[in-house]
């Protein structure tokens, strides 16, 4: 229960971007002692910037602004394998799908893994869900208090 | 367009002859400056002008839009005078007169905002005006003056009393005799009287018009001395009324502006002023000399008697709505003003967004039974000032009446009772303008309508005021009657229809509000979970909940005619604005409805599915201001049910009396009918009869006929009927049989028969009475079908199965076969409206069933056995919707009664008879209780789940079942067949017997849900399909609601899931959302858990082909929903603290892996038809795609072996259990499902740990991956989707509490 870097914990922009960063290789991040790698933030998109491999969007929850990036260049990875094993994987298409519905203004949930580009903290987006009931991101903060009350933020017994 | 004139030139000079050629309402203005300081009364012209100053000639005044403004400046001149004798009435009260000083034949009504009474006679210069052109083209309009000034040169008068020329070019003459002084308390309108009566020396004209002033004057010394020169203290104790008459009633407009001041009169004579016979009185009369003259510098006396029923109060308000040709006035959306007489206000300018002043009026507060009101009473002593003009409407509100019979009865009432009758008129006209003309609904001069009719019932005790002169009601004034509040709680609102369903979903919408927010008791539930959601088969589904609102609630009563619906058993409360589902418990058979009813005592029943629901501000359907303005309300609330209760004696017709029931039986011959079925309406039978809705039930034919002898007198000894048996039956055993009769006797009306029922004594030795007879009758019953035509649905509306039904034969052939009578050898009865058929109780000695020693059977119906077990935890708070057998035999239109003492001396014959009754009683259908329906299906349950899956026709017994509804959801069906009609939606009805509770699926068109079909009703079910698994309604179902509780319930139940093991029923009810790290506890207690979570990866994925042998059908492709079976998936799921694998089957592994959203995309395949040599390109769903797929598999198992929570397409595997090779695009599809699954959002998850053994029995090779061997594996009982909403809020609470 120590650790968290399997999870994805729910974080406000804020709590994300001032996370400890520890300079291993690749980098880890750390909160109240505790290792986490994978986060979940939900909020609008302000900017969105298409390109041919990625899209990289900033979300917006309020308490900050989350860069995130989607890779869309899974059909060149799966291009050194076997011809049958691209075709059947429909991996590239479903993100080539999940990019559609990042558009401005959209209230999103995106979960992905925490990485540093450049210095700064950014979200490797492993999915995104569009959300249509406004009423998630009150939800969403509310789950971020109590979370970290709860889980986040108690010391670990170890530590 | 003009140009603009510059802002430092002189405006330009306008005459009132220039004014008078506007043709539309228009705006002026002397000054144009935007920076001026907007007042009160903001003058129109200080708004920037935008539209041309050209009036429109072709634009109507009569339109409503606001006035138009002349874009440059313009000063209107004029000498302002008082009103000219011509004048209209309505005029002479409030108006002057402005007209151009050069020609007096130019001149308009005007009305002044301060006004001062030195402006008289005068010439003025308006600076600011707004004019209204007449309706009438030969008329001049009016006047509306904002802002004035004296002209220069006509200084103002100085010294104490200032007179008011009558004429321009009057003198003063302050005479001497005949004078008083003091403040003027009150004036009257201006009315005419009769002139031979006036026994003055006025000259010619047949009526004299005049008003009366009401004063306060002094009686000192000082003021008998005159002229008044000095401001003496004056005490204004003495009253005196001063008749101004003749041309001297033109003074009514100054002295209703000067209300509260003082004046002196002079030149007055004491006269007696006679009125007919009625009687004389003594008063001040005007004279040809009697000068007017005022005070402006003596302090204005505002000392007016204010006190609640007296008539001296002053309010000031904005008008905000006018109604009823403007007796009804509403100021400020608070107060409403009921304006007596016409005159009492200037009535062009009493429009929307004017300010007025109402001087001594009265205040009463209106408790009416539906709402409280503050209304100000007028009375002829009020008087009525605008304080501000309305810009945005030009509408003229105060029509001429024509009082018929219904305007004098209004009349005659006090102000309360006036006040609710003119409320109940708009009502009236609201409700029923479509149904009826205006004559009926209002009368006319001679003729009462229906308002009328129905008024003069509600308002017999009051007794109307009396009716007095002009001058009795003004001198001697009494407004001190005790009205107020009184017996106001009988005044009911005769509620719109659309109102009516507007303010019960109002109640609806705040009993929601009131669950969510946790102030609303829900027996039986855990408000902090789950309250909103039934569970069924594992998925949760919105629960119905119920509420009863009490007429007493609504404080309205409701009238409208009641249509017979052509569904059965339904009735409708129909008016013009809407209509509503009415259920009469014990509407006697055969009345007539038809007509039109007022029903006060009644109780409206809400049903529908617990949701949030958000007030919008809709107006208040049962204020007032609604009732008049006739606002036009739309269902908004379309789940909701909404249906009244109400007992026939409730029921006050207020139109024509019922049709008698008339009997002519003489010589006539009945067929005996059971009735076995009554069919819903149904499509499929309409399309076969285009002509009319017909409907059909089934009877069986008793082999029993029932003939009046021919005697023309029906005597109460005589043997004036027989009942036999029919030639059928008799046949067979004619050899050995002697004919038996037992008395028995027939009576409907009032009229008693006596008779006898003769039978084939055809039994052997004791004991051996004709089984095998019986047997083999029993075996071919003979049923029919009847038909109701059009004229005959008020029969079929009445119908019960189970019920006995006499038929006339249509033929009277006589020619008895081996099968009966002619007429019923074909299958079907068709009855039109000239068929009789009437209802018939049998009773033994009186009571419904045969006494024990007798036979010891019931002979009603086995409903009444299991009417017995509901009896014993009978609830009080429940409506018989179907009358108790006692009161249905009561109705009946004959009653046959058997004496049986008299025949049971032997002991064969005692036995024969009891053959007799029961072959008479035999023939009905068995209802089952939910519990001996179980124990039925128990006997054969294998496991497995819904045969809605499958295409199969499935095969099982109909039965009738009775219950109590728990709840009804809508039921995704997987099984989709093309339906007769898109009406249909697949329910799922839960219905239980306080023990047990079984289910009810199937579909049900909209117009067989019967109305009071809701949880808490008792309801019998006939003919629901009994399969060796589950209860379907069935396209003949017929359902009949017996009662329908009025106790709100909404108990949480809990439909067995598959695989229950793991549970312990009440645990599941009390779980409370929690993280799944903190959950070690919970889970070692081996209770449920509730998080909300996400598919983060899948561990394991079991999918069956669910369709067996059957081929799926090229359909499929349209279809929503796929038929495959989910017998197992494990899914790795995150709630942000922590991981666990999650395992579930079926609905609940569906919903997780987004199955529904899935099947309906574009599967990864698109095929190509050849059809008529044109290739025709067919995407195939995902759905669709992947059932062919199961086809081909039978199972497909995938697995992951990837390390969670990431997931790769790279680590699934999946095998066929043919061991066939997956092709790429099936692998494609496989995939795509579980990467979308596992890129979802949040559900919420109830679940417990897994029992190890529940995965036995499918020969697992788990994937031994290290996150996932350390994870707590748990069973899904349940998921749905989460309202974030009600979360945030439940959560909140906590954080708050914590």
């Amino acid at each position: 229960m120590g650790s968290l870097h399997l999870v994805h914990i729910k974080l406000l922009a804020a709590d994300l971007l001032s996370l400890t960063c520890r300079h291993t290789s690749p980098p880890s991040f750390v909160r109240c002692g505790r290792t986490v790698a994978r986060v979940e933030i939900v909020g609008v998109v302000v900017s969105r910037d298409r390109r041919d491999k990625f899209l990289r969007f900033l979300v917006d929850d309020g308490t900050g602004c989350v860069p995130c990036v989607l890779w869309l260049n899974h059909q060149y990875l799966n291009a050194n394998r076997s011809s049958g094993a691209s075709e059947s994987d429909p991996t590239a298409e479903m993100a080539l799908k999940m990019s559609e519905v990042v558009n401005l203004g959209a209230l999103l949930r995106v979960r992905g893994r925490i990485v540093l580009y450049r210095g700064a903290i950014q979200i490797t987006v492993r999915d995104v869900v569009l959300e249509k009931n406004p009423n998630v991101e009150v939800l969403h903060w509310l789950q971020c208090v109590s979370m970290a009350k709860e889980c986040y933020d108690p010391r670990p017994p170890s530590a | 367009m003009e140009p603009l004139p510059e802002r430092g030139a002189a405006p330009l000079r306008l005459t009132v002859a220039d004014l008078l050629r506007i043709r539309r309402p228009t705006t002026g203005a002397a000054s144009l400056s935007s920076s001026a300081a907007s007042t009160l009364t903001a003058p129109p012209a200080r708004k920037k002008p935008r539209h041309s100053a050209t009036p429109n000639p072709a634009s109507s005044p009569r339109s409503t839009a606001s006035f138009a403004p002349i874009s440059h400046r313009v000063l209107l001149a004029g000498t302002l005078s008082l009103p000219a004798a011509g004048s209209p009435l309505t005029c002479r009260s409030h108006c002057l007169s402005l007209s151009d000083p050069t020609s007096a034949a130019a001149s308009v009504c005007c009305y002044l905002l301060d006004f001062d009474a030195a402006a008289v006679g005068r010439e003025v210069e308006v600076l600011a005006w707004n004019y209204l052109p007449s309706v009438h083209h030969d008329g001049a309009g009016v006047l509306e003056v904002v802002d004035w000034r004296l002209a220069e040169g006509c200084a103002p008068g100085s010294g104490f009393l200032k007179t008011i020329p009558l004429d321009c070019a009057a003198e003063p003459n302050l005479a001497t005799h005949g004078h008083v002084f003091g403040v003027v308390r009150s004036v009257s309108v201006v009315f005419s009287v009769p002139q031979a009566a006036q026994k003055s020396d006025a000259d010619g004209g047949d009526n004299l018009v005049g008003f009366i002033a009401e004063m306060m004057c002094c009686a000192c010394r000082q003021c008998l001395v005159t002229p008044l020169k000095t401001d003496e203290h004056h005490k204004f104790e003495v009253e005196k009324f001063v008749y101004f008459v003749d041309s001297a009633s033109r003074w009514r407009p100054v002295l209703a502006q000067l209300v509260g001041r003082s004046i002196s009169v002079s030149g007055l004579k004491k006269k007696m002023v006679s009125i007919g016979k009625k009687g004389s009185y003594i008063m001040l009369v005007s004279t040809r000399k009697t000068m007017l003259a005022w005070c402006p510098f003596y302090p204005s006396d505002q000392t007016l008697d204010g006190s609640p029923g007296n008539c001296g109060g002053v309010y000031t308000g904005v008008i905000t709505g006018i109604y009823m040709q403007g007796m009804v006035v509403e100021l400020d959306e608070t107060v409403w003003l009921l304006i007596d007489d016409q005159q009492l206000a200037p009535s062009h300018s009493l429009r929307v967004g004017s300010v007025i002043s109402v001087k001594n009026s009265r205040t009463i507060c209106l408790k009416f039974a539906w709402t409280k009101i503050v209304l100000l009473g007028t009375c002829n002593k009020t008087s009525i000032t605008i304080n501000s003009f309305s810009l945005v409407d030009s509408k003229c509100y105060i029509k001429a009446q024509n009082k018929g019979l219904l305007g004098k009865f209004v009349d005659s009432f006090e102000l309360h009772a006036k006040f609710w009758m003119l409320i109940l008129i708009s009502c009236f006209k609201q409700k029923f303008t479509k149904l009826f003309s205006e004559k009926e609904i209002l009368g006319s001069k001679n003729a009462h309508g229906l308002v009328h009719t129905y008024s003069s019932k509600v308002l017999s005790s009051m007794g109307s005021k009396p009716q007095h002169d002009f001058f009795m009601k003004f001198c001697n004034h009494n407004c001190g009657s005790p009205c107020a509040g009184s017996n106001m709680e009988a005044f009911k609102l005769v509620i719109p229809f659309a109102n009516f369903i507007c303010k019960a979903e109002s109640f609806w919408i705040l009993t929601m509000l009131k669950i969510w927010n946790g102030t609303e008791e829900m027996p039986e539930i855990d408000k902090n979970h789950g309250c909103h959601m039934f569970l069924c088969d594992g998925v949760s589904y919105t629960g119905t909940t119920k509420k009863i609102v009490s007429s007493s609630d609504m404080g309205s009563v409701l009238v409208g005619s009641i249509k017979r619906s052509s569904l059965p058993g339904r009735l409708q409360l129909v008016d013009a604005t809407g209509c509503i589902d009415v259920i009469i418990p014990d509407l006697p058979p055969n009345v007539s409805v038809d007509g039109i009813y007022e029903i006060n005592d009644y109780k409206v029943a809400l049903e529908g599915p617990v949701a949030y629901l958000d007030l919008d501000d809709v107006a208040d359907p049962l204020s007032c201001k609604a009732a008049f303005q006739q606002p036009t309300y739309q269902k908004r609330l379309h789940h909701l049910k909404i249906y009244v209760i109400v007992n026939w004696s409730e029921l006050n017709r207020i139109g024509p009396s019922s049709i008698p029931l008339q009997i002519n039986t003489c010589a006539k011959l009945f067929h005996l009918l059971k009735l076995s079925h009554i069919f819903p309406t149904n499509n499929t039978f309409q399309h076969q009869n285009m002509s009319g809705p017909t409907l059909y039930a089934e009877a069986v034919i008793v082999p029993y006929d029932l003939k009046f002898t021919e005697q023309a007198e029906c005597s109460e000894h005589a043997d004036s009927f027989r009942m036999s048996c029919t030639p059928s039956l008799s046949n067979s055993n004619v050899s050995m049989a002697k004919p038996c009769c037992i008395p028995c006797t027939l009576s409907f009306g009032t009229t008693n028969l006596c008779g006898s029922l003769v039978s084939i004594n055809s039994y052997g030795p004791v004991g051996t009475i004709l089984n095998d007879t019986v047997g083999g009758e029993r075996d071919h019953i003979s049923r029919i079908l009847l038909e109701f035509k059009d004229g005959r649905l008020i029969k079929y509306q009445s119908l019960r199965i189970g019920g006995y039904y006499l038929l006339e034969c249509p033929i009277e052939s006589m020619h008895y076969s081996m099968k009966g009578c002619a007429c019923l050898h074909g299958d079907k009865v068709s009855l039109g409206s000239q068929s009789r058929f009437w209802s018939l109780a049998i009773t033994f000695n009186g009571n419904i069933n045969i006494k024990k020693s007798i036979a010891d059977q019931s002979i009603g119906v086995s409903s009444v056995m299991v009417g017995e077990t509901f009896s014993r935890k009978a609830v009080h708070d429940e409506i018989k919707v179907v009358q108790t057998w006692n009161d249905f035999h009561q109705y009946c239109d004959f009653r046959l009664n058997f004496y049986c003492e008299v025949i049971s001396e032997k002991m064969e014959e005692c036995n024969y008879i009891c053959h007799v009754f029961k072959e008479l009683c035999s023939y009905s259908n068995e209802v089952f209780s939910v519990s001996s329906c179980t124990k039925t299906r128990m006997a054969t349950r294998p496991s497995g789940s819904s045969n809605l899956q499958s295409d199969k026709p499935v095969q099982g017994d109909l039965i009738s079942l009775k219950g109590k509804v728990e709840n009804i959801h809508s039921y995704d069906c997987k099984k989709e067949k093309s339906m007769v009609g898109n009406e249909k939606s697949c329910i799922c009805i839960h219905v239980t017997d306080d023990n047990l509770m079984v289910r009810l699926c199937g579909y049900l068109s909209k117009h067989c849900y019967p109305v009071g079909l809701g949880p808490g009703a008792t309801v019998t079910f006939h003919r629901v399909l009994l399969t060796q698994r589950e209860l379907f309604l069935t396209p003949l179902t017929y359902i009949e609601v017996c009662c329908i509780s009025l106790a709100g319930l909404n108990k949480e139940c809990v439909v067995t899931p598959p695989i229950s093991d793991c549970f312990k029923d009440g645990s599941l009810n009390r779980v409370s959302p929690c993280l799944l790290f903190l959950n070690q506890k919970h889970l070692a207690e081996n209770r449920a858990i509730q998080f909300q979570c996400r598919v983060v990866t899948i561990h394991m994925l079991i999918l069956d082909n669910s369709l067996n042998d059957l081929q799926p059908s090229d359909s499929i492709n349209q279809r929503k929903t796929i038929n495959i079976k989910v017998r197992l998936a494990g899914f790795i799921v995150d709630d942000g603290s922590s991981l666990c694998c999650c395992w579930a089957d079926d609905a609940r592994a569906e919903l997780l892996l987004r199955l529904q959203e899935v099947a309906v995309l574009d599967g990864p395949v698109s095929l190509k038809f050849s059809k008529d040599g044109s290739d025709v390109n067919f995407q195939l769903t995902a759905g669709c795609f992947l059932e062919r797929m199961l086809k081909k598999h039978k199972r497909i198992i995938a697995r992951n072996c990837g390390i969670p929570p990431d997931i790769s397409c790279r680590d699934l595997e999946f095998s066929s259990v043919l061991n066939k090779v997956l092709s790429c695009l099936e692998e494609k599809l496989l995939k795509s499902i579980i990467l979308n699954a596992c890129w979802k959002g949040t559900l919420n998850v109830i679940a417990s740990v897994l029992n190890p053994d529940t995965l036995d029995g499918f020969n697992l090779e788990l994937p031994d991956l290290h996150p996932a061997r350390n994870m707590p594996n748990l069973w899904v009982s349940q998921a749905f989707q989460i309202d974030p909403l009600e979360e945030a809020r439940r959560m909140f609470g906590n954080l708050e509490n914590n």
